[in-house]
C-alpha cells in the first residue's frame, strides 16, 4: 500500500531547496469537503472510542445503574473489550492527526471495528444484548465504511489532481520542441486518439514523432480477432496479466524529445499487455527516463486501474508524469458494455439488423477528440510552474482581456500584476517557459 | 461462524440480521474493489482479485444464497428473489458513494453489475422454478 502516498516524483527549485508540490498534502490532509468531513468524523469517533470507553471503566457501576442495565459479570472480560475499543479510539486519532500517512493504520482500524462489528452481532444471536451493546457495535459497522470511504480519498493523490485537468510541472531537460507519441491500437480507438493530440501538439509548434507499437504475437492481437479462442485468449492472459512482446521499436534512450505521450486503452480493467511491455522491456524502459510524460486513457468505461498501471509505471521508468486524462466511449450502461462484445464479436462492423442499443459506437465523440485536441495545445505551451487548468483557462481569458485593452494601460497593468512575481522567479532561472 | 453461515440461508426468523450481513458483504467488496483498484498495481493477485470483485464474486455469493434460500424455505421464494434484487441496488449504491469522497473513482460499474446479475439470477430463477 506504500504507493498509495507516493508523490509522484516532481518538484521545482528555489536555488538548491526543493519545493515539494502541494498536491500529496492538500489531498491528504483534507483540503477538499470530503476530506475535512471524514477528518471530522476520524476525531468524533476518537473521542467517542477512547472518551466514552475511559468513563466506562471508571465510572459503569453508576453508569449502569442510572440506565437500568445489568452489572458485568465477568470485570476481566469487560474490561479487555473496553480496552480493545479504548485503543481504535487511539488508532482513529492518529489518523485524524496524520492523514497522509494513514493508509496502514485505516486498514487496521477497519479491521477492528469490523471484527467489534461482528463479534457483537454473533453474539447477539445468540442471546439478545443491551443495547448500548447493539449502539456500540453499530457505530463500529459504520466506521468500517467512514475508515474505507477515507482510504479511497487519500489513494493516489496525484492523480486526482491530475485528473482534474491540470498539466504538473515536469524535468529540467531543455525543451527541443520535440514529442514522442507511443500507442498501441486494437481497433483504431488508441490511433484516434494519439492523432489529436499530434494536431494540438502541432498546432503550437511541437514536432512530433509517432510510433505505433507493434505485437510480436500479430495473429493473436489482430482485430477482428481470427477466432473467439483468440478473443478468450487475450481476456484470460489480460486477467492474469501475462505479458504480450513486442517488436523493437526505432526509440533511443538519449533521444531527443522532451516530451513523451503514451496512450493505453483498458483490457479487463487493467492496462493493454503490448502498452504496458514498453516498460517491462529492457529495450524499451529507457526512452521514458528524465522526459516529461503526459499518459491518456481510452477505454469502454472503466480506466482507473489501467491509468494507475500506466501512471505508476512512468514514474518507476523515471518518467515525469505531468499529464492524465482518460476518456470512454459514447453510450449508457449496461448497453454500453454489450455494445463492445456485440462489437468485438463482429469484428467491428456490426450488422444493421442488431437492435440499436447494442450498436452504440466504440469510438471517441467529436467533443472528446476536441478535448484531446485541447490537451494537444497545453502540452506544448506548459510551464515549469504548477499551473491548474481552471488558472490555464484564467489566464486565457486574462490575455483575451490584455488584449482589447489599449497599449499603456496594458503595460502598466502589466507591470504592476505581474512582474512582481515574474522578476523574482526570473532571477533565480525557475520562471515559466514562454514557449509558444 | 456456524451462525454467521446459516445466516447465509435467510432464515425468517433472523432475517434481519441476514440482510445486515449480506449488506455488509456487498458494501466490503464493492469498497475493496474501489480502493485496491488504483494500488498494487504490479500485483497480479490484486489484479485478479478486481476482476473478480468486478463481475464474479458477489453475483456468485448471491446466486449461493438464493439457491440454499429458496431449497430452504420454498414458500418465500419472490421474497428472497425481491431480497436479492435490493443487494443489487445496494451494491451499484455502495460503488455510487465513492463518488462522494473522491471525483475519479468512477463510482459502480453497471456494465459489469448487470453482467453479474445473470450469474445470480440465472440459477435463481432455476431454483424458484424447480421449488
Amino acid at each position: 500500500m506504500k504507493e498509495t502516498m507516493s508523490s509522484p516524483g516532481h518538484g521545482h527549485e528555489r536555488g538548491s531547496e526543493p519545493i515539494a508540490l502541494p498536491f500529496p498534502t492538500m489531498v491528504a490532509s483534507g483540503a477538499s469537503r470530503a476530506g475535512t468531513i471524514l477528518r471530522l468524523l476520524c476525531f468524533l469517533t476518537a473521542g467517542a472510542n477512547m472518551g466514552g470507553n475511559a468513563l466506562l471503566m471508571f465510572a459503569h457501576e453508576p453508569l449502569f445503574r442510572w440506565l437500568g442495565l445489568a452489572q458485568p459479570a465477568d470485570l476481566y472480560t469487560f474490561t479487555s473489550v473496553l480496552g480493545f475499543s479504548f485503543t481504535s479510539g487511539v488508532v482513529a486519532l492518529l489518523i485524524a492527526l496524520r492523514p497522509a500517512q494513514a493508509a496502514p493504520l485505516l486498514v487496521v482500524g477497519m479491521v477492528g471495528k469490523g471484527l467489534f462489528a461482528l463479534v457483537t452481532m454473533a453474539f447477539h444471536l445468540r442471546s439478545p444484548l443491551p443495547w448500548p451493546w447493539l449502539a456500540f457495535g453499530a457505530w463500529d459497522a459504520a466506521f468500517v465504511g467512514v475508515f474505507w470511504l477515507y482510504l479511497v480519498h487519500l489513494s493516489r493523490p496525484e492523480l486526482l489532481v491530475l485528473n482534474r485537468g491540470a498539466i504538473v510541472p515536469g524535468g529540467d531537460r531543455p525543451r527541443t520542441r520535440k514529442a514522442l507519441l507511443l500507442s498501441y491500437s486494437l481497433s483504431g480507438n488508441a490511433r484516434a486518439a494519439v492523432a489529436h493530440v499530434e494536431a494540438g501538439l502541432r498546432s503550437n509548434g511541437y514536432e512530433c514523432t509517432r510510433v505505433s507499437v507493434q505485437p510480436v504475437e500479430r495473429a493473436l492481437f489482430g482485430f477482428p480477432f481470427s477466432s473467439f479462442w483468440s478473443f478468450g485468449r487475450i481476456l484470460v492472459r489480460a486477467v492474469l496479466r501475462r505479458r504480450a512482446a513486442i517488436e523493437p521499436i526505432d526509440v533511443a534512450p538519449d533521444h531527443d524529445h522532451d516530451l513523451i505521450v503514451i496512450v493505453g486503452q483498458t483490457w479487463m480493467v487493467g492496462l493493454a499487455a503490448p502498452v504496458e511491455e514498453l516498460f517491462l522491456d529492457e529495450r524499451t524502459r529507457g526512452i521514458f527516463e528524465g522526459r516529461d510524460v503526459a499518459i491518456i486513457n481510452v477505454s469502454r468505461g472503466l480506466w482507473r486501474r489501467s491509468q494507475a498501471m500506466l501512471a505508476s509505471h512512468v514514474q518507476a521508468a523515471g518518467g515525469h508524469l505531468i499529464a492524465a486524462s482518460a476518456h470512454t466511449n459514447p453510450g449508457t450502461e449496461p448497453f454500453r458494455t454489450l455494445s463492445l462484445f456485440v462489437f468485438l464479436a463482429f469484428g467491428g462492423k456490426v450488422p444493421a439488423w442488431v437492435p440499436r442499443w447494442l450498436r452504440m459506437p466504440q469510438s471517441l465523440e467529436p467533443w472528446v477528440q476536441a478535448q484531446l485536441e485541447q490537451l494537444g495545445e497545453r502540452l506544448a505551451l506548459r510551464s515549469r510552474v504548477l499551473l491548474s487548468a481552471e488558472v490555464m483557462a484564467r489566464l486565457g481569458a486574462l490575455d483575451d482581456r490584455f488584449a482589447r485593452m489599449p497599449r499603456r494601460i496594458t503595460e502598466d497593468t502589466w507591470e504592476t500584476m505581474v512582474s512582481p512575481v515574474v522578476r523574482p522567479m526570473a532571477a533565480r532561472g525557475s520562471g515559466p517557459e514562454a514557449s509558444a | 461462524m456456524l451462525v454467521l453461515l446459516d445466516l447465509l440461508r435467510l432464515p425468517p426468523e433472523h432475517l434481519g440480521a441476514s440482510i445486515l450481513l449480506l449488506a455488509g458483504i456487498v458494501i466490503s467488496c464493492e469498497y475493496l474493489r474501489v480502493s485496491l483498484t488504483p494500488v498494487l498495481t504490479r500485483s497480479v493477485i490484486a489484479h485478479v482479485l478486481v476482476n473478480l470483485l468486478s463481475a464474479v464474486v458477489l453475483p456468485a455469493l448471491l446466486a449461493v444464497v438464493l439457491v440454499l434460500s429458496i431449497a430452504a424455505h420454498p414458500d418465500r421464494a419472490l421474497i428472497n428473489l425481491a431480497i436479492a434484487g435490493g443487494l443489487y441496488v445496494l451494491w451499484y449504491l455502495a460503488g455510487q458513494s465513492t463518488l462522494l469522497v473522491r471525483s475519479d473513482t468512477q463510482g459502480a460499474d453497471l456494465g459489469f453489475i448487470c453482467i453479474g446479475s445473470v450469474i445470480t439470477f440465472v440459477p435463481g430463477v432455476i431454483a424458484f422454478a424447480v421449488a
